[in-house]
């Protein structure tokens, strides 16, 4: 017998004062083969807490609406299959479903990521040739293709203890703007330089690599190898390399 | 329902609030302090298995430094009891421990002063490699994660309340590819080491498992250095321009090659440590009494 699964759910807003007061619940219901972790919460709403909150569009893995934590984890509900969740969870223990906890709360499992479109317009766009007759070569597109493969989910925000542990979200850009960043620094048509904004103003010396951020990307972008630590690179050549820095000077480079 | 614990929740939400007692309603529990966590996987095995793996290969390196020193306990036994062990001696040929290539003995033939010829050979070579490790993007991750618990791993409670990551002190990891320089300078030294195991008195060539063992080291090393994150960003990386009259720049091909050995660097760099110290116990091994092992040959030598 013993399909049912017991979820252990967040609900709950904040207060007056912005903190985020609820309880968790525990909700039982019937597990059938193939469910994903949102089909669970969709059946809890259907059968117990209609007014459960949770945020979900295309249950695909490309909207990066339902991101949430899954038993601790930082990951989309819509790409985590049942069976892996019951792998490992020990037995008589409920699945824990809370939302992403690095940002403020909204309602139940619904984070507010209002921080993301304000630091993302702070970015210099693309600035290219006026003339749009752009030609680049394929090999120099796909380096930068896989930074645009990013959904926006904020699962590596809010995985990176920088974010979680020390909610340095003033002097941090966090992962995903350090894709976005390295995207718009290697796009060969590019004539704008963000160096100085990333070390200054985007903190990237913040990041000590410890890889959390690549490790949950549900669209498996390689941050920390492919856009964090090239930009520290592209850092050291500007303004810690004392000989890179004397060719600037005398014309070399 | 069921939390009795207090918890604590994250600074900006808590200008204000500060720690709130259970009542009816709790604050969301963000769990905080070291080693609290939602997560059910061993998160734990990662860290402890990787301090103890890195732990015993420095104890390992430093024991083995310090054994070729010439003072206190240790003018007993190895170099200054005139019992060597960082190299087999065969018949004109020399299989050098890794640890002490290129070979500097401070003693009077050498260039050094008196005052510092206690040192073991190890001392002042053994400062680039360990620094190259100590500053490479991989072992940072790996000494972060399981020394400094900062974090232990994902999502974990972290046992510190400041952080300043590496734009403190730390900001010297920056200077990585320094010692990039000096690791690719090595690798032609231990090359040299592989002739010199093969060459054996009146012209002969030979080879010993000595001999392989440290082609294998040169070959892990190269690996572990040709992913190296400063060396992609060098050869290629750096580069938004890839494209030249005649097809893809040199400087991409480089970039890729090392983005094949990038993407395995992690195993290239625990592997490669592993080889190094293993080729140091096998010279240690093959000279020193307590273990009596023989280089066995595979062909010529005589």
């Amino acid at each position: 017998m013993t399909d049912d699964v017991t979820f252990r759910v967040f609900r709950g807003e904040p207060d007056e004062e912005g903190v985020p007061t609820g309880e968790m619940v525990d909700y039982t219901v019937e597990m059938d083969e193939g469910m994903v972790v949102l089909d669970v919460i969709h059946r809890i709403q259907a059968e117990h807490a209609p007014d459960l909150s949770c945020r979900w569009n295309c249950k695909a893995g490309k909207c990066g609406s339902c991101s949430a934590e899954v038993n601790g984890k930082s990951r989309l509900m819509c790409m985590t299959r049942m069976e892996d969740i019951m792998e490992e969870t020990p037995e008589n223990t409920p699945v824990v479903v809370k939302p992403m906890q690095a940002f403020p709360l909204t309602k139940d499992l619904v984070s507010d990521v209002q921080w993301a479109y304000d630091l993302n317009k702070t970015i210099p766009p693309l600035k290219g040739p006026d003339e749009m007759d752009w030609k680049f070569d394929q090999i120099e597109a796909d380096r930068v293709q896989e930074f645009r493969s990013c959904i926006e989910c904020m699962l590596c925000v809010n995985t990176c203890h920088v974010m979680r542990e020390h909610q340095l979200f003033d002097e941090f850009a966090g992962p995903r703007f350090f894709v976005r960043l390295a995207n718009l620094e290697m796009h060969p048509m590019d004539e704008e330089n963000r160096l100085e904004m990333i070390k200054d103003d985007y903190g990237i010396g913040y990041c000590n690599i410890t890889r959390c951020c690549t490790d949950v990307c549900p669209a498996g972008i390689n941050i920390t190898d492919n856009a964090i630590i090239p930009l520290k690179e592209r850092l050291v050549t500007e303004y810690y390399d004392p000989i890179a820095m004397i060719a600037k000077k005398i014309g070399l480079r | 329902m069921g939390f009795t614990a207090k918890y604590m929740v994250g600074r900006h939400w808590t200008k204000n609030a500060g720690l709130r007692r259970m009542g009816e309603k709790i604050p969301l529990p963000m769990k905080k302090g070291f080693g609290t966590t939602d997560r059910v996987d061993a998160w734990w095995k990662g860290p402890s298995a990787m301090a103890f793996y890195l732990g015993i290969m420095v104890v390992y390196a430093t024991w083995r430094g310090f054994m070729e020193a010439d003072f206190w306990i240790f003018a007993d036994f190895g170099r200054s009891a005139g019992e060597q062990t960082m190299a087999i001696e065969s018949n004109g040929s020399h299989v050098l421990s890794p640890l002490f290539s290129p070979l500097i003995v401070p003693d009077e033939h050498s260039w050094m002063p008196e005052a510092l010829w206690w040192l073991s050979p190890a001392m002042f070579i053994l400062i680039f490699p360990a620094g190259f490790r100590g500053t490479c993007y991989y072992y940072r991750k790996a000494y972060y994660r399981a020394f400094f618990q900062n974090p232990t791993a994902c999502a974990v409670g972290k046992p510190w309340n400041e952080y300043k990551g590496e734009t403190g002190l730390l900001i010297v990891q920056n200077l990585h590819r320094y010692f990039l320089y000096a690791a690719i300078a090595y690798l032609p030294i231990l090359s040299f080491d592989v002739y010199l195991s093969m060459r054996f008195e009146g012209g002969n060539w030979g080879i010993s498992v000595g001999t392989l063992v440290l082609l294998l080291n040169v070959i892990m090393l190269a690996g572990y250095t040709f992913g190296c994150h400063a060396f992609r960003h060098l050869v290629g990386g750096g580069a938004n321009h890839w494209t030249g009259k005649s097809g893809p720049t040199l400087r991409y091909r480089m970039w890729k090659m090392s983005t094949w050995f990038n993407e395995r660097h992690k195993e290239w760099a625990l592997y490669s440590l592993l080889v190094v110290m293993f080729a140091d116990f096998y010279v240690y091994a093959c000279t020193d009494a307590m273990f009596g092992w023989t280089d066995y040959m595979l062909w010529g030598g005589i």
